[in-house]
């Protein structure tokens, strides 16, 4: 996400205010990232979905 | 990071022939750039050549309309100059002074005649880009360079930062809840909270396949979590059809109330409806008149043989008057009567009728001759003073008729002439077209209203999905906490799913939050912006994103707003979003004062420089709107290489750029 930006802020605020598993925020906090990295770029769903999948296996693996 | 222009360089881009170059002084304080130029004579073109470099998109052109024929990106009369086989390239480039270094961004496009004569255009344009990276420059060219540039701006954003003046005094005019809710979505980037969502819930129900089912009820409840997800899906794809179709009707909807508004649709229905009015009175008018004439023609054909014979007529009324008085007009006694007791010879007494009774009563049946016919004198003694009463009575029921007639062609005159001048205000409009726009406008209504029911009942059952899946996922948890194996990938689901349960449940609080935020902003911006600064008392956005400018006495006003207004009200939400969106680009704004009364140009020009302190503002403006005030006040804010003026060659078919002095 935008770094220092008003919603960048006020979203993570909401997810702290909303959860408290650091494996949770972690994991939507990655999503929110590789959203933004792929914002108006055509990535194809396989790329997308390999993605995602690494993204839950490193959030697994930083909690062992 | 934040960026602003230092350069642009155009070639054979539009009215644009050769290489015109523009170069920017970047100050802090002076952080105004001018651009004057006449209309038609290329300002918008030079923001087009901006958003073209920068994103391939020209911001006066729809995507759609993009490749639909009209004047071609490269200059005309450079592509009239071409040889067969010859080719030629419209260019622009864009050099950035950034955060980390200096950025040149050139985007080309290649057209030229080939061996036939014909002319053509690559599909594609070229964009170059050219950053620092760990202090060496880089060049990207090719599919991922556009990302770079979406760092800096994202395409989606590029409207809240170069700004056609028209569409921003327009904005809150044409604008509905749900362009509202969709701009601070998108600059909010609340689009990326559903997209990972999409996407999470995707990995869940792969996820949820790979998950070996161990336990008798998991398959069968995963399958109808399967079932339900894929109504779920169907379900939301058809409402987001729905939504487009609602949001496509209710774009026009307000295209069509805007032309019925500037074609004063209730002023031309109001005098067509007189005009229908009038005809019926017309008919009923002429048939009184055709009616009152025909009364007094029969009147006078009746009454003029009276008035031609007046004179003989008071001659015979003369002489009967003078037999009544000297008695010559005997009782009225019948002949039959005499004749029949001459002819029985007896008296009504009974006494036998003769001698000098019968003689006497001889000479009285010759006197009854007389008595005959002075009972028709009687008679018509008394029909010639009826005549008479008429022929006294003639002028004055003449007249009263004639009057009437006179009258009733009066009232005629009056509406024909009425009638005249509608046809003559209506002329002027096309009252087919208006009609057409009127049926539009209520077809519209209908179907509005139409989507928005079937979009409740949608979501009504979406709710009831939504209800039963957190049911099945509650069963599905517990089935899950039997199986002991497969940990991994259960372990994997739970998280998605808790992930997925977080997001849900934080996208709504987030956007009220957000919705919030760009209401607060837009107020404050609005309050420091406006000239009338305790006329309005706040402005408001509700959960419907509907919003409403308070007046200090209560009323809504947001209908009722000035040119001038619209605009700060305009610039003070894109500000606000702007703020939002974190990004910190160049702003620039094409004819930003056209429309706006002496008062507010004076208010703008004196505050939106300040306002936009640190960022860099460029504004494009006509002769017209630069004027006196505007030049006393834009000088404050504006260094003098900053200051541009295009001219066009003498058919107005070619423009160039250069400075100017202002005067």
């Amino acid at each position: 996400m935008i770094e220092g930006s008003e919603f960048n802020k006020l979203i993570l605020e909401t997810i702290d205010e909303n959860c408290d598993d650091p494996d949770i925020k972690n994991l939507i906090q990655k999503s929110l990232q590789y959203e933004l990295d792929i914002w108006n770029r055509q990535v194809r769903s396989p790329e997308i979905e390999d993605e995602y999948a690494q993204m839950v296996d490193d959030v697994l693996k930083g909690r062992k | 990071m934040k960026y602003a222009i230092s350069s642009i360089s155009i070639t054979n881009y539009r009215q644009y022939s050769g290489t015109q170059v523009l170069d920017f002084k970047i100050d802090k304080t002076k952080n105004l750039s001018l651009i004057l130029g006449k209309n038609g004579a290329g300002k918008s073109n030079l923001l087009n050549a901006i958003t073209w470099c920068l994103y391939g998109i020209e911001i006066h052109k729809s995507k759609d309309n993009y490749n639909s024929g009209g004047m071609p990106i490269i200059n005309t009369s450079a592509l009239k100059k071409l040889k067969i086989n010859q080719s030629i390239t419209a260019e622009v480039i864009i050099h950035l002074k950034t955060d980390i270094g200096p950025w040149t961004i050139k985007r080309t496009l290649e057209g030229g005649k080939s061996g036939l004569g014909e002319l053509y255009f690559n599909e594609t344009s070229e964009l170059t880009v050219i950053h620092p990276v760990y202090g060496q420059d880089k060049i990207n060219t090719g599919e991922e360079t556009q990302i770079l540039i979406n760092n800096l701006l994202p395409e989606a954003l590029k409207n809240f930062f170069f700004i056609d003046g028209e569409q921003l005094r327009e904005f809150f005019k044409v604008s509905t809840p749900d362009n509202i809710s969709k701009a601070i979505d998108i600059v909010s980037q609340l689009e990326l909270v559903y997209k990972a969502a999409d996407h999470l819930s995707k990995v869940e129900t792969n996820l949820r396949k790979s998950v070996k089912n161990t336990t008798p009820q998991l398959k069968s409840v995963q399958d109808n979590i399967e079932k339900i997800q894929n109504k779920v899906v169907d379900l939301k794809s058809t409402i987001k059809q729905v939504e487009k179709q609602k949001e496509k009707d209710q774009e026009e909807i307000i295209r069509v109330k805007e032309f019925l508004k500037t074609h004063n649709s209730s002023v031309i229905s109001t005098l067509e409806s007189e005009r229908q009015s009038l005809e019926i009175d017309i008919n009923k008018l002429n048939d009184q008149v055709w009616r009152k004439e025909y009364q007094r023609n029969s009147y006078l054909v009746e009454i003029a043989p009276f008035i031609y014979l007046k004179k003989e007529i008071e001659q015979t009324y003369k002489i009967m008057e003078e037999k009544v008085e000297k008695g010559e007009l005997p009782p009225r006694i019948k002949e039959t009567f005499i004749k029949e007791l001459l002819e029985k010879g007896r008296c009504i007494c009974g006494n036998e009728l003769v001698g000098e009774a019968k003689k006497i009563l001889e000479d009285y049946s010759k006197k009854v001759i007389l008595s005959e016919l002075s009972e028709i004198s009687i008679v018509g003694k008394t029909t010639i003073e009826e005549i008479f009463s008429s022929i006294k009575e003639f002028p004055e029921k003449i007249d009263g008729l004639n009057e009437e007639i006179e009258e009733f062609k009066g009232q005629l005159e009056k509406k024909e002439l009425r009638i005249e001048h509608i046809s003559n205000e209506i002329k002027e409009y096309n009252v087919a077209e208006i009609r057409r726009y009127e049926e539009r406008r209520d077809e519209l209504n209908r179907l509005i209203a139409k989507n928005e029911q079937v979009l409740l009942l949608y979501k009504s059952d979406l709710n009831t999905y939504d209800i039963k899946l957190k049911e099945l996922r509650g069963e599905e948890e517990r089935e899950l906490s039997k199986d002991k194996k497969n940990n991994t990938l259960k372990e994997k689901l739970t998280l998605v799913q808790s992930s997925l349960k977080v997001l849900v449940n934080t996208e709504k609080i987030i956007k009220t939050k957000i919705r919030k935020q760009v209401e607060k902003s837009l107020n404050e911006n609005f309050k420091t912006l406006i000239r009338k600064k305790t006329a309005f008392s706040s402005i408001s956005i509700d959960d419907k994103y509907d919003v409403k400018v308070h007046h200090i006495d209560g009323y809504n006003v947001i209908n009722d707003l000035s040119a001038g207004e619209y605009l700060i009200l305009g610039l003070s939400f894109m500000s606000a979003l702007m703020t939002i969106s974190g990004f910190q680009a160049p702003v620039i704004i094409d004819t930003p004062l056209g429309k706006i009364d002496d008062e507010h140009r004076e208010y703008i020009t004196t505050e939106l420089p300040k306002f936009l302190t640190g960022t860099q503002l460029m504004l494009l403006v006509t002769p017209t709107e630069y004027d006196k005030n505007v030049k006393a006040n834009l000088d404050r804010y504006l260094l003098k290489e900053n200051f541009y003026r295009i001219t066009e060659n003498k058919d107005q078919t070619e423009s160039t750029v250069g400075r100017y002095d202002g005067n």
